[in-house]
């Protein structure tokens, strides 16, 4: 039997069926693709650091694309069922309409050495692919991996009674363990760890499992340098560099979806750190070559602005395409750390509209959504692939029904923006007090104040939302933290996950010591039964389906020409983009790395430009207001044809034809 | 007892007992005043191979992005021990084709080290003990480029990758063209009405453009490079073949195009830089590196960027001694910061290998002006052309001639030729092979250099022994740099004892005060995170046993000792 002992407990939770482990998901994949291969085009795009086959899906277009890369984390199994959710309804020929001009690219197991953990006994959370290393870095490859010590199958906890134990019961919980809190009074009784011993009689334990690196966190964008998980350096996975080479060949895609452990849209990205946002005041100091070069002081501090003046017509800076941003980071300037505040208003939007669809679903909108982690795809994407990208986790441990009344929202930015006077005076002070708090506004700002500014006319919510802004305060407006999530946690498993969680048992450990054994299963918070995971599978498949026909679509407005006398003609066009989202993200613009929007005309033959190019492009077209005008002086005959064309890589193309002096 | 001269007299002859290599065929004998392109460079490195195949080996470790090889040569003696158990240096050069003379340097040093084996104490002590590891081209395609195509002394950089730098959906597109086919690409001026100018003949030296100054009216304007308008965009030249700067593609440190130029999609995303990167997790005992490119003359480590993470300082104290040295073996260069004396660079070799791997990395920015005859400080274009007349007689410029563009009408086509600037001329190219090797082989000499002292056992009771052993570095670099340790990147080195049972160890932290560092578990297996340059870590073990024992150090980048130690 391929996959030797499968776990006996199998029927426990459920959770065994709905899912498919790697092979079932390879020979899906390929009897999909035998069934539909007009709609299908299946590719291998890579193999795993095992030699598995690493496989992406081609649906629709050609048109901007839309990816979907699910399980790369490697224990995140409701991603891949997710993206084959998506695959099969693409298939079932509901939506060819959409199909016709949209493209999707789907790689539904993104990780396939640790895929079948939850497969396999014992079930363990593994995200690390099948190469070797010593994660320790004590010269001893996978020595110390965790060990299922009351052969129940899978992986949970073990407590260790220790006087120096930073660990206790949860009063609230007795169940679960908590860290020490000395404010409360607790002391820590345990030391708790992986459910496992320390094989190598290292002081660890379970430190160094069997396996490789995690691709889940080998990509660039906050790869951490000092974390033998990762890899030596971001893309030596051969599984993140997979998803990279192919998204790299597919510049039409204009917006990604990552299917993992975390959920930008109930808890929009924060990113980390910052970054100055107008890059021309950054003051730096000219490094002394560069200095005695340009003859400038090494010692002094010039802004970017300062030595753009010098520096731009200089005959280099014009031969290496310099611009402003470049020679601020040449000067020692970093990346971007934040997302861009433009980009946060879509997240924004999209966020709400997420949590109709949810709702409409009856799943549950109020749990907490974890931050993409760094040195994570969605960070890749995002901030150096240059799209607008979603991590959405599709299914979360519920926020648990309480009987107490529902308690009032507390004021936030958002909120404010949005308010009536009446609702603002309605508040009372002290929910504006505690909003005053939380945006640390100073101690003269008082809520009677506020309340009296409104009150008489002088001020409005959204004048005074406005003011924070500029103030710098609530710029991420974060949601106020979830608390009680272990409670919720025990509540669903005690309603609908029963052996989700294993009661603490007795172990005698190698050196004798008295231990115990229990805790949550690895996958009860991820990996839902059938049952519960089917209206999730099928919401998230309609947002992506409602997300494709955002995308940016780019058309040609208008075309005009009018004669000046001679054979001269003005033509004038214009360029817009119809679709929800813009060609390009704020950070996306930033990066450059992709062929700007051109509006070009094509002339006539025997006709001619007065002067100038033929053409006009732009950064970025956003919708609405934003269009793309170009005027060009053309000598041509009347009667002749003139086209005009608006293209961009990821957001499609347009063609409008005019002939000059009217006439068809 | 013999007598102490007696004693020192065999021990000079011990140490130089190895004889001069005997070449099996006879070895190439390359002239070092002259550059060669690659072809000629392969057969020399074939030469070497066939002449000295125990100690030299010939390999390419893949293909670069225009599919020429990149080839590898490693050299040390194989009957003193197995290549992966010595410490090593890596050199590197012309990862910027055009920085073209470091592939000599590299030459130089093979040839010489080869030729002076047996005869030449230090190359001798050097290629019993380390391996040298080199790459003479890492950007070979380019390099091909630079000598058999119309170049310049700074292009091609880049290797020949497409990239849309104009970002008009073309790929190069636009380029050089050698417009008046002299084989080089050269610099385009026109003269124009008095007052549509920038500027003016130098009135001493009609080759030679002034910028007007004050009241000046100019009548001439520069125009760049040769070429012409290949995509009828209004510019020219602006997307030649490239542009990736494959000195900012590894890993350490690496930052997107937006940030730094010339970068990639992602890290070590091209053959040129990614094929030596995986090599190096091969080879986990490269404890040194240098890099050579041009020009400046400057001694260079990392950090390479403001902002990445500060060099430790018991690294820094490594680097200091050995670059501070460099200073006096080469006249006119200076030890320097990367991101603080020359400009902001992420993703370049040095701080790869020092952050990725822990390796005492450096940079030689090879040869700068020799032209100032005035010693004023400063080379003035008229003393660089001097230079040219009356040294090289006038090889280095060549002169304006009238040339009609198809844009631009009547112009001059004139200037420097490709191989003038950066690398020295023929006369000064050996000295500088000569002192940067010296360099490298003084940087080689501090590999880590580790010895077994004199144990010391102190009977506690009955069967238990105390055993006490220092381990003396008595070279610069560390067996384990500060990084590594800090950033875990590769294990400590570790120390066992075998034919006993430990029954604790540690480090001895103060001998006289019975100081000891005790490791909390597994004391049979003592990790020890290096041993610092220039310096020792004294060892403890508590065993209980008799008889001999043996006492093994095995370290990742020094190598492996092992010592026998009676329990008596």
């Amino acid at each position: 039997m391929r996959y030797g002992i499968v776990l006996a407990a199998a029927g426990l939770l459920g959770a065994q069926t709905g899912y498919l482990d790697y092979i079932a998901v390879e020979r899906r994949l390929e009897e999909l693709a035998r069934q539909h291969p007009q709609r299908m085009k299946l590719e291998v795009i890579g193999a795993s650091a095992a030699g598995k086959k690493l496989y992406a899906a081609q649906v629709g277009g050609p048109g901007p694309a839309v990816f979907v890369g699910a399980n790369i984390v490697g224990w995140h199994n409701a991603g891949t069922q997710a993206a084959l959710n998506l695959l099969e309804r693409l298939l079932a020929g509901k939506d060819d309409k959409l199909l016709a001009t949209r493209a999707f690219y789907i790689a539904p197991a993104l990780n396939p050495d640790a895929h079948d953990a939850m497969f396999l006994a014992p079930r363990w959370r593994r995200s690390h692919n099948g190469a070797k290393s010593d994660k320790d870095r004590d010269g001893l490859e996978g020595e110390d991996g965790p060990n299922d010590l009351n052969n129940d199958g899978r992986i949970t906890q073990i407590r260790i009674p220790d006087p120096a134990g930073d660990m206790l019961s949860d009063p609230d919980n007795p169940r679960l363990m908590i860290r020490a809190d000395a404010l409360k009074g607790q002391k820590g009784a345990y030391k708790v760890y992986t459910e496992g011993i320390d094989d190598d009689r290292d002081g660890q334990y379970s430190e160094d499992p069997p396996g490789g690196y995690r691709p889940d966190k080998n990509f660039a964008h906050g790869f951490a340098d000092n974390d033998p998980e990762s890899g030596p350096w971001p893309s030596s996975t051969p599984e993140a560099k997979a998803v990279m080479d192919y998204l790299l060949t597919r510049r039409n895609v204009a917006l990604a979806v990552v299917y993992g452990p975390a959920n930008n849209l109930l808890e929009l990205p924060r990113g980390a750190g910052g970054a100055p946002t107008d890059v021309g005041q950054m003051r730096v100091r000219v490094p002394r070559q560069m200095a005695q070069m340009a003859g400038l002081d090494p010692e002094q501090e010039y802004t970017i602005d300062e030595l753009w003046e010098m520096f731009k017509d200089q005959p280099m800076a014009r031969q290496m395409n310099m611009t402003k941003e470049m020679l601020a980071q040449f000067l020692g300037g970093g990346p971007a750390l934040r997302p861009d505040e433009e980009d946060l208003k879509y997240y924004g939007k999209l966020a709400e509209d997420y949590k109709k669809l949810l709702e409409k679903a009856g799943l549950d909108t109020r749990r907490a959504g974890r931050q993409s982690p760094a040195g994570g795809p969605q960070n890749w994407l995002y901030y150096q692939y240059g799209v607008m990208a979603i991590e959405l986790d599709v299914w979360g441990v519920p926020r648990r029904k309480t009987e107490a009344p529902k308690p009032e929202q507390a004021l936030t930015l958002e909120r404010l923006e949005k308010m009536t006077a009446e609702e603002f005076l309605a508040l009372g002070e002290e929910k504006i007090t505690a909003f005053l708090k939380e945006i640390k506004a100073p101690p003269m700002v008082q809520p009677a104040m506020l309340l009296e500014g409104v009150k008489s006319g002088k001020m409005t919510p959204a004048r005074m939302a406005a003011m924070v802004k500029q103030m710098g305060g609530g710029a991420t407006p974060a949601r106020a933290p979830v608390t009680g999530e272990q409670a919720d946690l025990m509540a669903y498993i005690d309603q609908e996950a029963p052996g989700g969680f294993v009661a603490w048992t007795a172990v005698t450990l190698p050196d004798g010591r008295k231990a115990e054994v229990g805790g949550v299963d690895p996958f009860v918070e991820v990996a839902p039964p059938e049952r519960l995971l089917g209206p999730a599978l099928a919401a998230h498949t309609d947002m992506v389906l409602d997300l494709a026909g955002r995308l940016a679509q780019l058309s040609v407005a208008s075309v005009e020409a009018q004669p000046l006398g001679r054979g001269v003609w003005k033509v004038k066009a214009v360029a817009a983009n119809t679709g929800g989202l813009p060609t390009h993200s704020k950070q996306g613009q930033r990066t450059r790395n992709y062929v700007p929007v051109r509006l070009a005309l094509e002339l006539p033959k025997g006709g001619a430009l007065v002067s100038g190019v033929p053409w006009v492009t732009s950064e970025r077209l956003a919708g609405g207001a934003e269009a793309l005008e170009g005027e060009w002086l053309v000598r041509a005959e009347k009667g002749e044809r003139i086209g005009v064309t608006v293209a961009s890589s990821n957001a499609g193309s347009d063609r409008k034809e005019i002939v000059l002096g009217g006439g068809k | 007892m013999m007598p102490r001269i007696i004693v020192g007299l065999l021990a000079a002859l011990a140490a130089f007992g190895a004889e001069p290599l005997k070449p099996k065929v006879a070895p190439p004998d390359p002239a070092f005043n002259r550059l060669y392109p690659n072809e000629r460079i392969v057969e020399f490195l074939k030469g070497y191979a066939a002449a000295y195949p125990e100690f030299v080996r010939l390999a390419s470790i893949g293909k670069a992005s225009g599919g020429g090889e990149m080839w590898l040569v490693t050299i040390h003696n194989p009957t003193t021990g197995a290549e992966p158990g010595k410490p090593a240096i890596y050199i590197d050069a012309a990862t910027h084709a055009n920085e073209i003379q470091g592939t000599e340097v590299c030459l130089y040093l093979i040839n010489y080290v080869l030729k002076n084996y047996g005869k030449l104490e230090r190359v001798t002590e050097l290629l019993d003990r380390a391996v040298l590891y080199v790459v003479p081209m890492s950007n070979p395609d380019s390099r091909v480029k630079w000598f058999t195509e119309p170049s310049t002394p700074n292009f091609p950089r880049t290797p020949p990758i497409k990239i849309d730098d104009d970002r008009d959906g073309l790929v190069d597109e636009d380029g050089y063209e050698d417009l008046n086919g002299d084989g080089e690409i050269t610099m385009m001026r026109k003269k124009v009405p008095l007052g549509q100018g920038r500027f003016r003949l130098d009135p001493k030296d009609p080759r030679l453009l002034v910028p007007v100054q004050g009241e000046e009216l100019g009548d001439y304007i520069q125009l760049g490079l040769e070429g012409i308008d290949n995509d009828g965009d209004g510019q020219v030249n602006e997307d030649p073949i490239g542009y990736i700067d494959a000195n900012r593609t590894w890993a350490w440190g690496w930052q997107p195009r937006y940030v730094q130029g010339g970068s990639s999609d992602y890290p070590l995303q091209y053959p040129e830089t990614r094929t030596i990167a995986e090599w190096f997790l091969e080879h986990p005992n490269v404890a040194a590196a240098q890099s050579f490119h041009n020009t400046g003359r400057i001694i260079l480590r990392g950090p390479g960027a403001r902002g990445m993470r500060q060099y430790p300082p018991g690294d820094v104290r490594a680097y200091d001694l050995i670059a501070k040295e460099g200073e006096k073996l080469l006249p006119g260069y200076k030890y320097g910061i990367i991101w603080k004396d020359l400009y902001s660079a992420y993703g370049g070799s040095v701080d790869h290998f020092y952050g990725v791997h822990g390796a005492i990395a450096l940079t030689n920015e090879l040869n700068g002006p020799q032209q100032d005859f005035d010693k004023d400080g400063r080379v003035t274009p008229q003393e660089t052309i001097k230079f040219s007349d009356l040294l090289t007689h006038g090889r280095m410029f060549v002169n304006w001639k009238p040339y009609k563009h198809p844009r631009y009408g009547d112009i001059e086509i004139g200037g420097y030729r490709h191989d003038t600037g950066r690398p020295p001329e023929g006369f000064l190219l050996e000295e500088e092979c000569h002192r940067n090797a010296a360099f490298v082989l003084f940087h080689a000499h501090h590999l880590p250099r580790l010895s077994l002292q004199e144990p010391v056992v102190t009977r506690v009771r009955d069967n238990v022994w105390k055993l006490q052993a220092a381990v003396l570095n008595d070279r610069a670099i560390p067996s384990m740099s500060d990084i590594a340790r800090q950033l875990k990147l590769h294990r400590p080195d570790i120390a066992t004892v075998e034919g006993a049972k430990v029954l604790a160890s540690g480090l001895v932290r103060d001998p006289w005060m019975n100081r000891i560092d005790y490791q909390q578990h597994r004391p049979e297996r003592l990790m020890v995170y290096g041993v610092p340059g220039l310096s020792t870590q004294t060892l403890f073990f508590l065993v209980e046993g008799s008889g001999e024992v043996t006492l093994s150090y095995d370290s990742l980048k020094a190598g492996k000792l092992s010592r026998k130690v009676r329990l008596r």
